[in-house]
């Protein structure tokens, strides 16, 4: 098994019920790439970062740093060092910036390091620094954002998993927020997953695109060689034809 | 935990009841209730808290994902199955018992005459607030518990331990439980199989007009039971003053009716759509 | 969200198909509960535990017609129950006329003189107790969810502290003896039969079926043009009704009533039987009573002693509550959607075809 590629996902199947919503995804995260997939509503974007994060049962066989982690608890999941961030903030909103930040260091007790890892989210994240001690519930949108990745980020993971990091936020805010994503890849080492429903916001950005529809995954691929052909297009929306949301897909 | 816990008020009841020797006997003779008070309080709290984490271990933890009214049921089992082991070991009379009683005899203070219990009972309740302030507010495991209590599942995803936190909570209140045993039969000077019930109502439904999930509005809930039930008391006329529980109920209703979710409404309870 | 699974059973369960298949249900669960009767009283069983059930059985559909179709937990019903059993006292007590004077001094002058036939008395209780219901529904229909269940459990402990001191109407803490008897097995089977029809017609009725859409997405119904608080109402003062018709049943059973009977225990036993059976479907309601019906009295047959070989094996006392809350503690473990999983009985599926 190769050790450059921090997750390895093989033939992931999840099933609500008598629902199959994955049949079968298999794709890689190399180590310290920041990738993503896209796909429309309904694909199993969700369901597949849910699935490695512990929190959706599913068959299949998913290993992180050469462990594979299929059926282990979210907690044990994150204390190995993967950090999920789902999708809708899931901000404390009663509890302080600061305690919010905090959740994320007591799995290793290791306070220096933590005081340490606080001033390092602090400096990515200086809105937060001003709002320390407010209930994280009344922060804006954008900042609630920033502080759940700057939360995933205490803990010190090797591997993020971002859902729809650019959910319900202005345009310039998702610039920021991808910005600092790309950042946080290059300076801290961390690689990075996320999850978009359009690939526009994060051509410019991610290092891969994985095209996930029905289920199953479409297209791998960098974004530079998929952005030349309509590859790209055809297989976010199942047809070769089909030309009408064209403003989805980039050409 | 989201648990409306129905077999709390037996944690009460057992905790009490570990003050005497098992038997069916009429009289009660001392059993941990005759040793020294700090061994004696020690005790006591160490005994609630082992109830509360042997019924989070045999039963609640099995639990974990049930609906919310399987999870009172069962609590309300399993309060059932507590209170009639209690009587095949005790007998179901009530039992008269002499704890500290030179608490409930009346001393002069600031002028007035009253028992001494009663600044005792006021001076540990403020301090255990205080103490479970600083716990839940300075702690990580206070703070791991809100973040819980808040998103369960959230937590997880940052490493806070499932299991570790629930035990956490039951152990808190099942200690609480023993507090709660030791002031109430020193103050009554009885023991029934049913006494957990009744100081359980109270305060659930405390709890449930001061905001579910929030430990001021628990506070302030209490505090307006209590208020309502005295006032109640003293300008009823007295016709109707036999109906006083009866109107802080209906009291209850009527709150519910303009605040359904307590008086201090949760911020994540008031902006979901 | 988390109840997704759920609705699509109750859709299965309960769908609109041939009415044949609707009809088979209260068909089945009353030849059922007919054939209980019959085979106990054929083999010496006792006559009171079979009308003990059948009131039981009463009481827990009357319960299931709310909390089932609603999905508002609710523990404010046996105050029903206890309405319907005084109602039944003011009017048709006693077997002997000077007590009643005695007992309640409190009673208006006309009802102190007066022992009105039994079927007249059960009549009263249905009145009155659905006429509080209609009050208290419209009231407490205002909350939904947790807020709902929590004030019916206030409304329960009001009229319980309410009617303990009320003593020159209710005797309070005393025991009121010498009510005329009038309910036994065939009587029982007959009300529970009614009670059974009643709440299947509510089920299969416009109401019964709003109701439930709104149990399953509120947002939804609402937006669709139910009602909510409406339909919540009418299947809050039904269940009231009924629950009360099972009081005065209690009251004509015993013969004897008191206040403190209907209270968190009963409650308790009640709601236990329903979420025990499945409290999503009516044959689920019926089935959980029959269920801890059976477990509660092969406990006490236990606790009197069973002849084993030349001794007698007896279990202590207390053990028939102990083993009932492992019952109960058990189903949930194994069975969170009940026994019945919010299936309907049909003669299908007790003599599969397929």
């Amino acid at each position: 098994m190769s050790e450059d590629h921090i997750l390895r996902v093989t033939d992931l199947r999840i099933a609500y019920g008598r629902v199959q919503v994955l049949h079968g995804v298999s794709f890689d995260v190399p180590a310290g790439a920041l990738v993503a997939i896209v796909g429309p509503n309904g694909a199993g974007k969700s369901s597949t970062l849910s699935a490695i994060a512990g929190g959706v049962a599913a068959a299949g066989d998913v290993r992180f740093d050469g462990r594979p982690i299929l059926g282990l608890k979210p907690e044990a999941i994150a204390r190995s060092g993967l950090s999920f961030v789902p999708e809708g903030r899931h901000v404390f909103a009663s509890l302080s910036v600061e305690e919010n930040l905090r959740i994320g260091t007591f799995m290793r007790g290791d306070r220096p390091r933590a005081e340490r890892d606080l001033q390092l989210v602090l400096n990515y994240f200086p809105k937060l620094k001003e709002r320390i001690r407010q209930a994280g519930g009344k922060l804006s949108g954008g900042e609630q954002q920033m502080l759940v990745i700057g939360r995933a980020l205490m803990t010190q993971p090797k591997l993020m998993l971002i859902d729809e990091p650019s959910l319900g936020l202005a345009p310039r805010i998702v610039e920021e927020v991808y910005a600092i994503l790309h950042r946080l890849r290059s300076q801290e080492g961390v690689s990075i997953l996320v999850n978009e429903q359009s690939s526009r916001r994060v051509m410019n950005f991610v290092d891969e695109i994985i095209v996930l529809r029905d289920g199953r995954v479409q297209l791998k691929g960098r974004p530079s060689d998929l952005a030349k052909s309509h590859a790209l297009h055809d297989a976010y929306f199942g047809t070769g034809t089909f030309d009408r949301d064209s403003g989805e897909a980039v050409h | 935990m989201r648990l409306i816990n129905f077999a709390h008020g037996e944690f009460v009841t057992v905790s009490a009841y570990a003050l005497i020797v098992p038997t069916a006997d009429v009289t009660a003779k001392l059993f941990i209730g005759g040793w020294s008070w700090p061994l004696l309080i020690l005790a006591i709290l160490a005994f609630g808290m082992a109830i509360a984490l042997l019924s989070n271990l045999l039963v609640f933890r099995r639990l974990r994902n049930a609906a919310p009214q399987n999870l009172m049921v069962v609590s309300f089992a399993l309060g059932y199955i507590i209170q009639n082991l209690l009587m095949m070991v005790y007998g179901a009379r009530p039992k008269a018992i002499g704890l500290w009683s030179s608490l409930t005899q009346a001393t002069e203070l600031g002028g007035i005459r009253i028992p001494l219990l009663q600044p005792v009972t006021i001076g540990v309740t403020l301090l255990l607030l205080l103490a479970i302030l600083f716990f839940m507010r300075k702690t990580s495991f206070g703070i791991q518990m809100r973040a819980a209590a808040e998103d369960f599942r959230m937590a997880r995803y940052l490493g806070v331990r499932a299991d570790f936190v629930i035990a956490l909570s039951f152990a808190l209140s099942g200690l609480l439980a023993g507090v709660v045993a030791l002031l109430y039969v020193v103050q009554t000077g009885l023991l029934a199989p049913t006494m957990g019930v009744n100081i359980v109502t109270f305060a659930f439904i405390a709890t449930v007009i001061g905001g579910m999930g929030s430990l001021p509005g628990a506070v302030l809930g209490g505090l307006l039971v209590g208020i309502a039930t005295s006032l109640l008391q003293a300008y009823l006329p007295d016709s109707i003053r036999a109906f006083r529980d009866a109107f802080v109920f209906l009291f209850v209703i009527l709150l519910l009716l303009v605040r359904p979710s307590g008086i201090i409404r949760l911020k994540q309870f008031e902006e979901r759509v | 969200m988390q109840a997704q699974g759920q609705v699509s059973t109750s859709i299965v369960s309960n769908g609109r198909g041939p009415i044949w298949g609707q009809v088979q249900t209260p068909m089945v669960l009353v030849i059922m509960l007919g054939l209980i009767a019959l085979i106990s009283s054929y083999f010496g069983g006792s006559a009171q535990t079979v009308t003990e059930m059948m009131i039981r059985v009463v009481l827990v559909v009357g319960l299931y017609v709310f909390v089932g179709n609603s999905g508002i937990l609710s523990f404010g019903h046996i105050s029903f129950m206890s309405i319907g059993a005084y109602a039944f006292v003011w009017l048709s007590c006693c077997t002997l006329p000077m007590l009643k004077p005695m007992n309640l001094r409190g009673l208006p002058e006309f009802l102190q003189h007066i022992a009105l036939p039994s079927p007249i008395g059960l009549l009263g209780a249905a009145v009155l107790a659905g006429a509080v219901a209609i009050v208290v529904g419209a009231i407490l229909m205002r909350l939904s969810g947790t807020a709902a269940s929590i004030a019916t459990f206030a409304f329960l402990a009001g009229q319980y502290a309410f009617y303990m001191n009320w003593s020159g109407v209710t005797g309070g803490t005393a025991l009121l003896a010498n009510l005329p008897v009038f309910v036994g097995p065939a009587v029982g089977t007959g009300l529970a039969a009614l009670a059974i029809l009643i709440a299947w017609l509510h089920q299969e009725s416009r109401f019964g079926f709003m109701l439930r859409a709104a149990r399953d997405d509120q947002t939804a119904a609402k937006g669709s043009g139910v009602n909510v608080w409406f339909v919540r109402t009418v299947a809050f003062s039904l269940s009231g009704l009924i629950v009360g018709v099972g009081g005065a049943m209690h009251a004509g059973f015993l013969g004897i009533v008191t206040v403190d009977a209907f209270y968190l225990p009963l409650t308790f036993l009640t709601l236990a039987m329903l979420i025990v059976g499945g409290s999503r479907s009516l044959s689920g309601a019926v089935i959980g009573v029959v269920a801890l019906t059976a477990v509660t009295e092969i406990l006490r047959q236990f606790e009197s002693g069973i002849p084993v070989g030349n001794s007698v094996l007896s279990l202590p006392a207390g053990l028939q509550e102990v083993g009932l809350g492992l019952a109960i503690i058990l189903v949930m473990m194994f069975r969170p959607a009940g026994i019945m999983g919010g299936h309907e009985l049909t003669f299908g599926s007790i003599w599969p075809k397929r």
